[in-house]
């Protein structure tokens, strides 16, 4: 039985319209309110890169940047919060659906931690404003997949994993990949889409995003060709050489310098020699108006480790790992075009393990 | 933790105001849709859609220069 309504939440009517209402004004904050905030700031002097700091200061004095980063924080808050908030609306069905996650998972599909030390950045930030985060509600994943759909948001398009997928592999096909930072497992089933003998590991710290991924493999035509355990990224119960591809997807920003430096060394360990690291993930473009709504999406949305992987120099620290072939390159998410629309700059960062690398 | 006191606004004064202007909008939004439902103008109403035009509506004055 294909099931991919499994614990769906129930949003009432109002509900709903207030969702839209959030969704209507996420269009225009960054539709049309980002066209005319970009036309104000290339008249602002300090355009040039290294007058960043001035560019940003002179930037944040404008209105229309204060409106743009009001809403930026607020409309997302919004979306979790209140009488009409995603949360709310879990609540209002806690009993059940919890009951429904904690029912048995078929197959060998699920592998849980409940005593997994989780890192501290992960204890102490709520990302992208997620109340709790996704570390301890048993219904932190239903909570998140329906914020990814409910009100325009990023993950929730339908397509993009098999886009991140196609513009990665092309036409070639991957036997065992691992997919750290799985969510719930649209990234991991796109990957064993991807070849009729792919197999695929979807690995989370978060125990809810593991347990709904199982549960929504059922059903899926690759169900026995996926599984998801409770990890570390940095640290995954795997031997050498385990893997033709370790990827992620939206998971690189929300780690801090030193723990991105840990999973790199793990893809290095986990990859067998020739295999790919890939990330798909976020990086500011060389424009200062750009790179102020970047590390402004950092302050304003808790995601306050994007500063760190601004800084980082990704073709050197791959190849201080071993990695040979990196390569940096924008990643479109869907056909619209880019700059008419604000959106986080897209990047897949990919790098090969040399095929004579010592295992 | 997400610092739910973030300021935005040069002062606090137009901060609330837009918040509270924004917050009450969002509550008329919900009441149009429940009237609708109401007076069924229309067996399925598309809160999408009626949200695009009323927030277009109300707050596209934002975006003119």
């Amino acid at each position: 039985m294909s099931n991919p309504d499994f614990a769906r939440l129930t949003l009432d009517a109002d509900t709903k319209s207030f969702q839209a209402y959030i969704g209507a004004f996420r269009k225009l904050w960054a539709g049309p309110l980002y066209r005319a905030l970009r036309e104000e700031a290339i008249t602002l002097g300090h355009q040039d890169l290294s007058d960043y700091p001035a560019f940003e200061a002179e930037l944040q004095k404008r209105p229309k940047h204060q409106f743009f980063g009001w809403l930026e924080h607020n409309l997302q808050k919004m979306k979790y919060e209140g009488r009409w908030g995603i949360v709310q609306a879990a609540n209002a069905e806690r009993v059940g659906l919890e009951a429904l996650v904690a029912t048995p998972v078929g197959g060998n599909r699920l592998t849980e931690d409940p005593g997994l030390k989780l890192p501290d950045y992960y204890e102490e930030n709520d990302f992208h404003q997620h109340p709790g985060g996704l570390r301890e509600d048993p219904l932190a994943a239903v909570i998140y997949r329906e914020s990814a759909s409910a009100s325009g948001g990023v993950v929730g398009k339908a397509d993009l994993h098999a886009r991140y997928v196609k513009a990665l592999l092309g036409d070639e096909t991957v036997r065992n990949v691992i997919d750290i930072g799985c969510g719930f497992g649209r990234s991991t089933f796109a990957f064993a889409a991807s070849g009729p003998e792919t197999t695929a590991v979807g690995v989370d710290l978060s125990g809810s995003c593991v347990r709904l991924s199982a549960h929504l493999a059922e059903g899926r035509t690759e169900r026995d060709r996926v599984r998801f355990v409770q990890a570390d990224g940095v640290n995954v119960p795997f031997a050498d050489g385990s893997f033709d591809l370790f990827t992620s997807t939206m998971l690189l920003h929300e780690m801090p310098a030193a723990a991105i430096r840990e999973l790199i060394a793990e893809a290095f360990r986990v990859l067998e020699p020739g295999g790919i690291s890939a990330h798909l993930d976020f990086l500011p473009p060389p424009d200062n108006f750009l790179r102020a709504l970047y590390l402004g999406h950092s302050d304003r949305n808790a995601e306050p480790f994007m500063r760190e992987l601004a800084e980082m120099d990704m073709v050197a620290e791959h190849e201080k790992a071993g990695f040979v072939d990196v390569r940096i390159e924008p990643f479109a998410e869907d056909d619209q075009g880019l700059g008419e629309r604000w959106r986080l700059p897209w990047t897949i960062i990919r790098a090969r393990k040399p095929k004579d690398a010592v295992q | 933790m997400s610092d739910s006191q973030q300021a935005f606004f040069t002062d606090a004064v137009s901060e609330k105001l837009f918040q509270s202007l924004v917050a009450l909008a969002a509550e008329v939004n919900v009441l149009r849709d429940r009237v609708a439902r109401l007076e069924g103008r229309s067996e399925c109403p598309n809160p999408s859609v009626d949200a695009d035009a009323f927030v277009q509506h109300v707050f596209g004055g934002l975006a003119k220069p």
